[in-house]
């Protein structure tokens, strides 16, 4: 191991050679992320040769990334947004608003520039990649508060997204442009925004959302346009300084007037706290036995994430939600169940466990769908919906009876391991996966370049493989091997591929689906179908805990594979489960809903599941990673990142556990790092405060079973 | 497995490419001092135990891993941290000049009550000096942070750097656990702790 961490030490670091500065071109995507605030500097070049060139930085790309760089590979890993992550990505408010922005216009960019097809040579070939996202569609958002009120409130702390840092960026902007700091912004809003509170009847706002447009003031406030404000300008005594405050002012304001009723949170208080929220685009959890955390574990990875187990399942039947018993000790408490069910129950799950030892117990169902089977099983109409939906989480109609059993005992197999429910869910959003990958591989040498698009792959006509790409720069960097996430892919590349889409929503609501005693619940509920042919929809919340969301809200995801787009998929589920009704008078029945603050729904595409071989024209050395499934767990992302890299690297180890911060040794004598020379090293023993550097945490888990 | 310290602190590091960062983390953890690091390469975190009013403090100190080179960090970097050391190369102007924005960075990403620091270093190397130490010192009173001077080749400030940091977390803490507000649902979970042990009672929860 010692002599891996040697070698990648002495490769990862290629000496840079400076070439000629490349011209400072603007980047051709400005995404709206609240990630990385800076562009990449471009004084500092990058080498023009690496092993494997990575384009895009979600999760399958995130994990190869890494296993390459762990494994010695020289890795340069970019991405033409300006945050990790892709369709993978978390946001803070103000940052999804950018994006949301950012694909309802769909900039058309199809007069770009084609320079660099000069830097192609005759025994050469281009495939050129796309410079547009265009995997979302039938994004719209809804305000169910008052928005102007919010007029003029800008997130505190929020950064202006484009050009802060580094000098000549910086000073390219011309001074007018300057946004008006953040802190003089807020007081208008801070002024409005109690009278809005109150005066409920005012506005007879009708459920029928309002369209983008209406949304235009708030969306302002983070500066999303590529020329708006360079950061620099504002004082930044004024954003430390007067941010601070904010958060207690907001807090000390709706606790005063909440007694019993939930507290009132107004949009201009969620653009306000806007940073507090990490909102995924994708809603995943993680199943604690599934692959994601044995690689997390396995490659120590792990120490860079926090998680928080979903706290309850919830089952939504006949118009109510209620909580599932899952573990033996929930069985034991429950007061829905009776004496029998909890008998039946516990019988029927502790088969389940092993039922491939019991195959005469169903091996006449076989043939049968699941739902089919439960009912010969002796269980209450009201327990086989629990198993049927919250726990083996299948198709009523589609799922066999096999898949069902299979499906329940991987959720009772990972109950227990982290808590009661068999789902792990990462602190600040699932946004962080990706990241904690990437960091990996930087640790490892990998180099990270954001905001910084690939125009093409080139050819060598006469080995049929690839063999550079050129950049948004026009600079040309070579490479063996070749990871491209789909989107990026080109129209032509992609005409023979069939893909699915998956239906999104996401909601900000004043509280949970279900109270409890306690407020902060990660909590999963199943919906069946509405109707024939439409699937179920998996609805996550999550609590202010999980930091994705502020104090005294809800950030609840719905997610489906579309048969419609999101709106008209997800609609009628939401109406059920929320108050969509701005006014006060609305029936009882309405008002023990939890209140919809704001909502978006999107279609995001589903490259998962398209072979290689529908890909038109791709080398066999480019490699092509698929955008996030609907599934609930992360296992399709993970099988993709192995079987990929075993492909490239057939004879490495994936992912092996990384050395403990003290076995990493420095070479003395490094100079010229492209050398090989373990031997010329004259230090080679490791470190000796290995004792005290965290070792072996992580295998302690992983030995656990 | 008896815990061998009282407290964990998560600090960080940041500031531009080549300011001695990696330089100062070895001096503090390794009292070791090397000139051939190019960049950061394989370092995630090193750590050292100190000793403060009786207390066993773990420092966990995390390297940037050279993604402040084209201003990647990545958010998950920031998360849990509870100290920050700035760190700026007092030979070079524009090294501290950046200083203001990497915190900006800290303010959207870190937790806003975290501990920042502004550390000068190199400054054994007086004689290609481009920034004065009232220049550091008034930034530093600008956003209300102490600042020193450290070098880590000549061992100058960086134990103390390290230690005021540490102190800082530590009287902050005490000030939050005599407030009492302690969120009562469950912490977070690390997966690399060594939780479930009981690989037998796990049978009994699973039903």
């Amino acid at each position: 191991m010692n002599i891996k961490a040697l070698l990648s030490l002495r490769r990862g670091r290629p000496s840079l050679p400076q070439p000629p500065e490349p011209p400072a071109a603007a980047p051709a995507l400005s995404a709206g992320g609240a990630r990385v605030t800076a562009p990449p500097k471009m004084a500092d070049n990058l080498p023009t040769e690496f092993d494997v060139v990575v384009v895009g930085t979600g999760l399958p790309e995130s994990i190869i990334a890494a296993a390459c760089a762990r494994s010695g590979q020289r890795v340069l890993h970019v991405d033409s947004r300006n945050y990790y992550g892709g369709n993978w990505a978390s946001f803070s408010f103000s940052g999804l608003l950018s994006w949301i922005k950012e694909n309802q216009q769909k900039t058309d960019l199809s007069d770009e520039c084609e320079d660099w097809r000069k830097l192609i040579l005759e025994d050469e070939e281009a495939i050129p990649l796309s410079s547009k996202d265009k995997t979302i569609h039938h994004i719209e958002d809804f305000c169910f508060g008052d928005q102007d009120s919010a007029e003029g409130v800008e997130e505190a702390g929020a950064l202006p997204k484009l050009p802060v840092f580094g000098a000549p960026a910086a000073q390219r902007v011309s001074p007018g442009s300057e946004e008006t700091p953040a802190a003089e912004r807020v007081s208008p809003g801070l002024e409005k925004e109690n009278p809005t509170v109150e005066s409920p009847g005012e506005e007879p706002q009708t459920p029928e959302p309002e369209q983008a447009p209406g949304t235009e003031p708030a969306r302002a406030a983070p500066g999303a346009e590529a020329g708006a404000a360079p950061g620099s300008g504002a004082a930044p005594s004024t954003a430390s300084g007067e941010s601070a405050p904010e958060p207690a002012k907001t807090e000390a304001a709706p606790s005063e007037s909440a007694a019993q009723e939930p507290k009132k949170i107004t949009y201009s208080q969620i653009v306000r706290e806007g940073r507090r929220f990490n909102i995924d685009l994708v809603s995943k959890l993680l199943y604690s036995r599934g692959l994601l955390i044995d690689l997390l574990i396995k490659s120590n990875v792990s120490r860079y994430a926090e998680f928080k187990n979903a706290t309850r399942v919830l089952a939504f039947r006949e118009g109510k939600v209620e909580q599932v018993p899952c573990s033996r000790a929930d069985v034991f408490n429950s007061r829905q169940l009776t004496m029998v069910e909890k008998r039946m129950l516990m019988k029927f799950l502790t088969f389940c466990l092993d039922y491939e030892q019991h195959p005469k117990e169903y091996q006449d169902y076989e043939s049968s769908t699941f739902a089919q089977f439960l009912q010969t099983r002796k269980l209450t109409p009201s327990l086989q919906h629990f198993i049927l939906h919250s726990i083996a989480m299948v198709s009523e109609t589609e799922s066999s009876t096999l898949q069902g059993l299979q499906a329940t005992r991987k959720f009772l197999q990972c109950l227990g391991r982290y808590g009661n429910t068999p789902f792990l869910f990462p602190l600040y959003g699932q946004g962080e996966i990706p990241q904690c990958f990437c960091r990996l591989c930087a640790v490892f040498g990998g180099i990270y370049c954001l905001r910084h698009a690939v125009r093409c792959l080139v050819l060598d006509r006469a080995s049929g493989r690839c063999k550079a790409i050129v950049d948004h720069f026009g600079q040309r960097i070579s490479a063996n091997y070749f990871i491209v996430e789909d989107s990026y892919l080109s129209e032509s590349t992609c005409t023979n591929v069939c893909y699915r889409q998956i239906s999104r929503a996401v909601l900000i609501t004043d509280r949970s689906v279900l109270n409890t005693d306690s407020e902060q619940q990660v909590s999963i509920l199943t919906v069946p179908p509405l109707e024939v042919g439409r699937a179920a929809v998996c609805v996550i919340e999550l609590c202010s805990s999980t930091m994705t969301c502020m104090k005294d809200t809800y950030l609840v995801h719905l997610t489906c594979p579309s048969t419609k787009t999101a709106r008209e998929d997800l609609e009628p589920i939401v109406q059920k489960l929320f108050n969509l009704n701005t006014e006060k008078e609305t029936e009882n029945e309405e008002l023990e809903k939890p209140r919809v603050l704001w909502a978006v729904y999107f279609n995001m595409r589903d490259s998962s599941g398209v072979e290689k071989s529908s890909y038109a024209g791709l080398p066999s050395n480019v490699y092509v990673c698929s955008a996030p499934d609907s599934a609930l767990g992360n296992d399709c992302a993970v099988k993709q990142a192995e079987t990929i890299f075993r492909e490239m690297f057939p004879a490495e180890e994936f992912c092996p556990p990384s050395l403990n911060p003290g076995d990493i040794i420095y070479d003395e004598d490094e100079i010229e790092p492209e050398e090989s020379g373990l031997n010329n090293s004259p230090e080679t023993k490791p470190e000796s405060s290995a004792e005290e550097s965290s070792s072996g945490d992580g295998a302690a888990v992983a030995k656990e079973e | 497995m008896a815990k061998t310290y009282d407290y964990l602190f998560k600090l960080l590091l940041i500031g531009d490419s080549g300011v001695g960062k990696t330089c100062l983390l070895f001096r503090f953890s390794e009292d070791a001092f090397n000139t051939t690091f190019i960049s950061t390469i394989g370092i995630d975190f090193k750590i050292r135990t100190i000793e403060l009013d009786g207390k066993k403090i773990k420092l966990q100190i995390w390297d940037t891993a050279g993604q402040e080179r084209f201003r990647t960090i990545t958010t998950a970097y920031y998360r849990g941290a509870m100290g920050i050391m700035l760190v700026y190369d007092i030979t070079n102007e524009k090294s501290f000049d950046n200083i203001k924005n990497w915190i900006r960075n800290i303010e959207e990403h870190a937790s806003s009550d975290v501990e920042r620091m502004i550390l000068g270093n190199k400054c054994d190397m007086n004689e290609k000096r481009q920034v004065s130490k009232e220049k550091g010192e008034k930034l530093a009173i600008d956003y209300g942070i102490k600042f020193l001077e450290t070098s880590a080749k000549s061992s100058i400030n960086v134990e103390e750097a390290f230690f005021t940091l540490a102190r800082d977390i530590m009287t902050k803490l005490n000030r939050k656990m005599n407030d009492n507000s302690s969120s009562g649902a469950g912490g977070p979970v690390k997966i690399t702790e060594n939780r479930s042990k009981k690989s037998s009672f796990f049978r009994c929860t699973l039903l």
